[in-house]
């Protein structure tokens, strides 16, 4: 892989996992000072309006995805929260369906989003999820 | 000054008995502290279950620490101190894990009075007509019959067995065969069968005009798969369809919002929810006085020279304010704090006679015996 396309998959992995953008494409100025390529005079994709677009529909997406994480999570949060107490993943994504319908694509996926943050989820024994911020308080 | 709380009380506090209790007995639940709207709603459940002899379901639901258990048991209480009304109160708690109702079937049956049943069986059976009846309560379960007929046994090992029978308990051959049984209670629906055909039999023998089965921490339906919740809410609505005359389901969820009430409970049995229902938010600031209030004025003995002794109506307000904060006190916070409180006074009034505290002194002091309470203070 040459040092071209090797920036650009940097970048377009960065952007997708990050939101990050390289400063000219965030400002579509030739600010290079700060760029983290190492030879900005050769950079691959100076000039190249196409490319940035596509960096830009990259970030877009991204940030999409971030929204909607935010959202799965405080709604799965604030079940628990007005619930005040642990719950079987399958009774949240019943709660879930009736107060926020079509934010999950099914009750799998509930618990999914149960398992897959555990910064803010809680497992119990089989299945019953509380939230981690009762058990730094306990 | 030497005492005996057991016998004579708090005289130096002008207390009958020691009022603040997180752990109440059986006597405390006669105890009603400020929430006259739910006493209300309590009057108005016994009067209607006095007079009308429709079987219904009533919802209980409280906020954490809102007072439910409390609420049930002094319903109990209610029934029992007037026996004339005929209503026979049963308290089960939802089991914390199950995987059908069958765990729900055991949990009341533990708590119903089966020697009584069994007597009330003897005496109805013996009666062609009224056995016609019976045999046809408990066609499904036709090993119930023999269960009840073994409960007038005269071996003890027997009755103990048919006890256990009746129970759900799970038996080996050897003890099936001893019974006369062909198997133990299995299934949702021969438990249902058992349950429905032991209530009609209390109330065919004059027993009791209505049986009140309170069923408490039903919130936990919730913790279980929706196929565990749907088999309980299939039970009880099974259980109460089939006894259409004298039974009373009260159902008791604790929880932070009532609304989610809903969501644990199937729109079948919901439907058949009566209107009658008893809800407990927080307690605000004037009904967390009142409550308080109200518990000393219930043990006062004495001549009294303060209501509020051994403090001071500020330094009540000013404790439960600092435990309110806005967002609601419960009773149980409440009783921990007033607890405290009334354990240094009984210490100081005890041994130096005296005893003053400012509003400061009191906040500070709630606040050690709080600590790990935070979920139930309000923030």
């Amino acid at each position: 892989m040459d040092a071209g396309n090797s920036w650009r998959v940097f970048c377009e992995h960065r952007v997708s996992t990050t939101g990050w953008l390289p400063e000219c494409v965030r400002t579509e100025g030739d600010r290079c000072w700060d760029c983290p390529l190492e030879d900005p005079a050769a950079c691959p994709i100076r000039g190249d309006p196409d490319y940035f677009d596509y960096l830009r529909w990259l970030r877009s997406r991204y940030v999409a995805r971030e929204r909607l994480r935010v959202r799965r999570i405080g709604a799965l949060r604030s079940i628990l929260v007005r619930h005040k107490l642990p719950l079987h993943w399958q009774m949240v994504a019943k709660i879930a369906e009736g107060e926020f319908p079509k934010l999950f694509d099914s009750p799998e996926s509930v618990k999914q989003w149960l398992v897959l943050n555990p910064a803010v989820f809680e497992p119990e024994q089989e299945g019953i999820f509380g939230l981690t911020e009762w058990q730094a308080r306990a | 000054m030497e005492r005996d709380a057991s016998n004579q009380g708090f005289p130096h506090l002008y207390l009958s008995e020691w009022p603040f209790r997180t752990v109440p007995d059986d006597a405390f639940t006669k105890v009603w502290a400020d929430r006259q709207q739910v006493k209300e709603h309590i009057d108005r459940l016994l009067w209607r279950w006095s007079r009308v002899e429709n079987s219904t379901i009533h919802l209980v639901w409280a906020d954490l620490g809102a007072g439910k258990t409390h609420t049930l048991k002094h319903i109990r209480q209610r029934c029992l101190d007037q026996r004339h009304l005929g209503i026979i109160p049963i308290y089960a708690v939802m089991p914390k894990q199950l995987r059908s109702f069958l765990e729900v079937y055991q949990a009341i049956m533990a708590n119903l009075d089966l020697n009584a049943l069994a007597e009330a069986f003897a005496r109805v059976y013996r009666a062609t007509s009224e056995r016609k009846l019976v045999d046809g309560w408990f066609s499904y379960v036709p090993d119930a019959i023999s269960a009840l007929r073994m409960m007038q046994s005269d071996r003890t090992q027997d009755r103990l067995l048919a006890t256990e029978w009746l129970r759900g308990t799970k038996f080996a051959r050897r003890g099936l065969d001893t019974l006369g049984v062909t198997r133990y209670v299995r299934t949702t629906d021969e438990a249902v069968a058992i349950v429905s055909g032991l209530t009609r039999l209390g109330r065919l023998a004059g027993q009791y005009r209505r049986i009140v089965v309170m069923l408490d921490e039903c919130q936990r339906i919730g913790n279980f798969k929706l196929a565990v919740g749907r088999d309980i809410n299939i039970g009880l609505q099974t259980w109460y369809d089939e006894v259409s005359i004298g039974l009373t389901l009260v159902l008791s969820f604790g929880s932070g919002e009532e609304k989610f009430v809903r969501h644990l409970l199937s729109p079948e049995l919901q439907s058949r929810e009566d209107h009658l229902r008893v809800s407990m938010p927080l307690l605000s600031k004037s009904e967390a006085v009142n409550f308080v209030q109200d518990l000393l004025n219930h043990f006062r003995c004495g001549d009294v020279p303060s209501p509020w002794f051994p403090w001071t109506r500020e330094t009540v307000e000013a404790v439960i304010g600092h435990i309110d904060r806005d967002s609601g006190v419960t009773p149980r916070v409440l009783m921990k704090a007033f607890d405290a409180l009334l354990t240094e006074a009984d210490f100081q009034i005890a041994n130096g006679g005296q005893f003053a505290i400012s509003s400061g002194e009191a906040i500070k002091l709630v606040e050690n015996s709080l600590r790990g309470w935070e979920d139930e203070v309000g923030e």
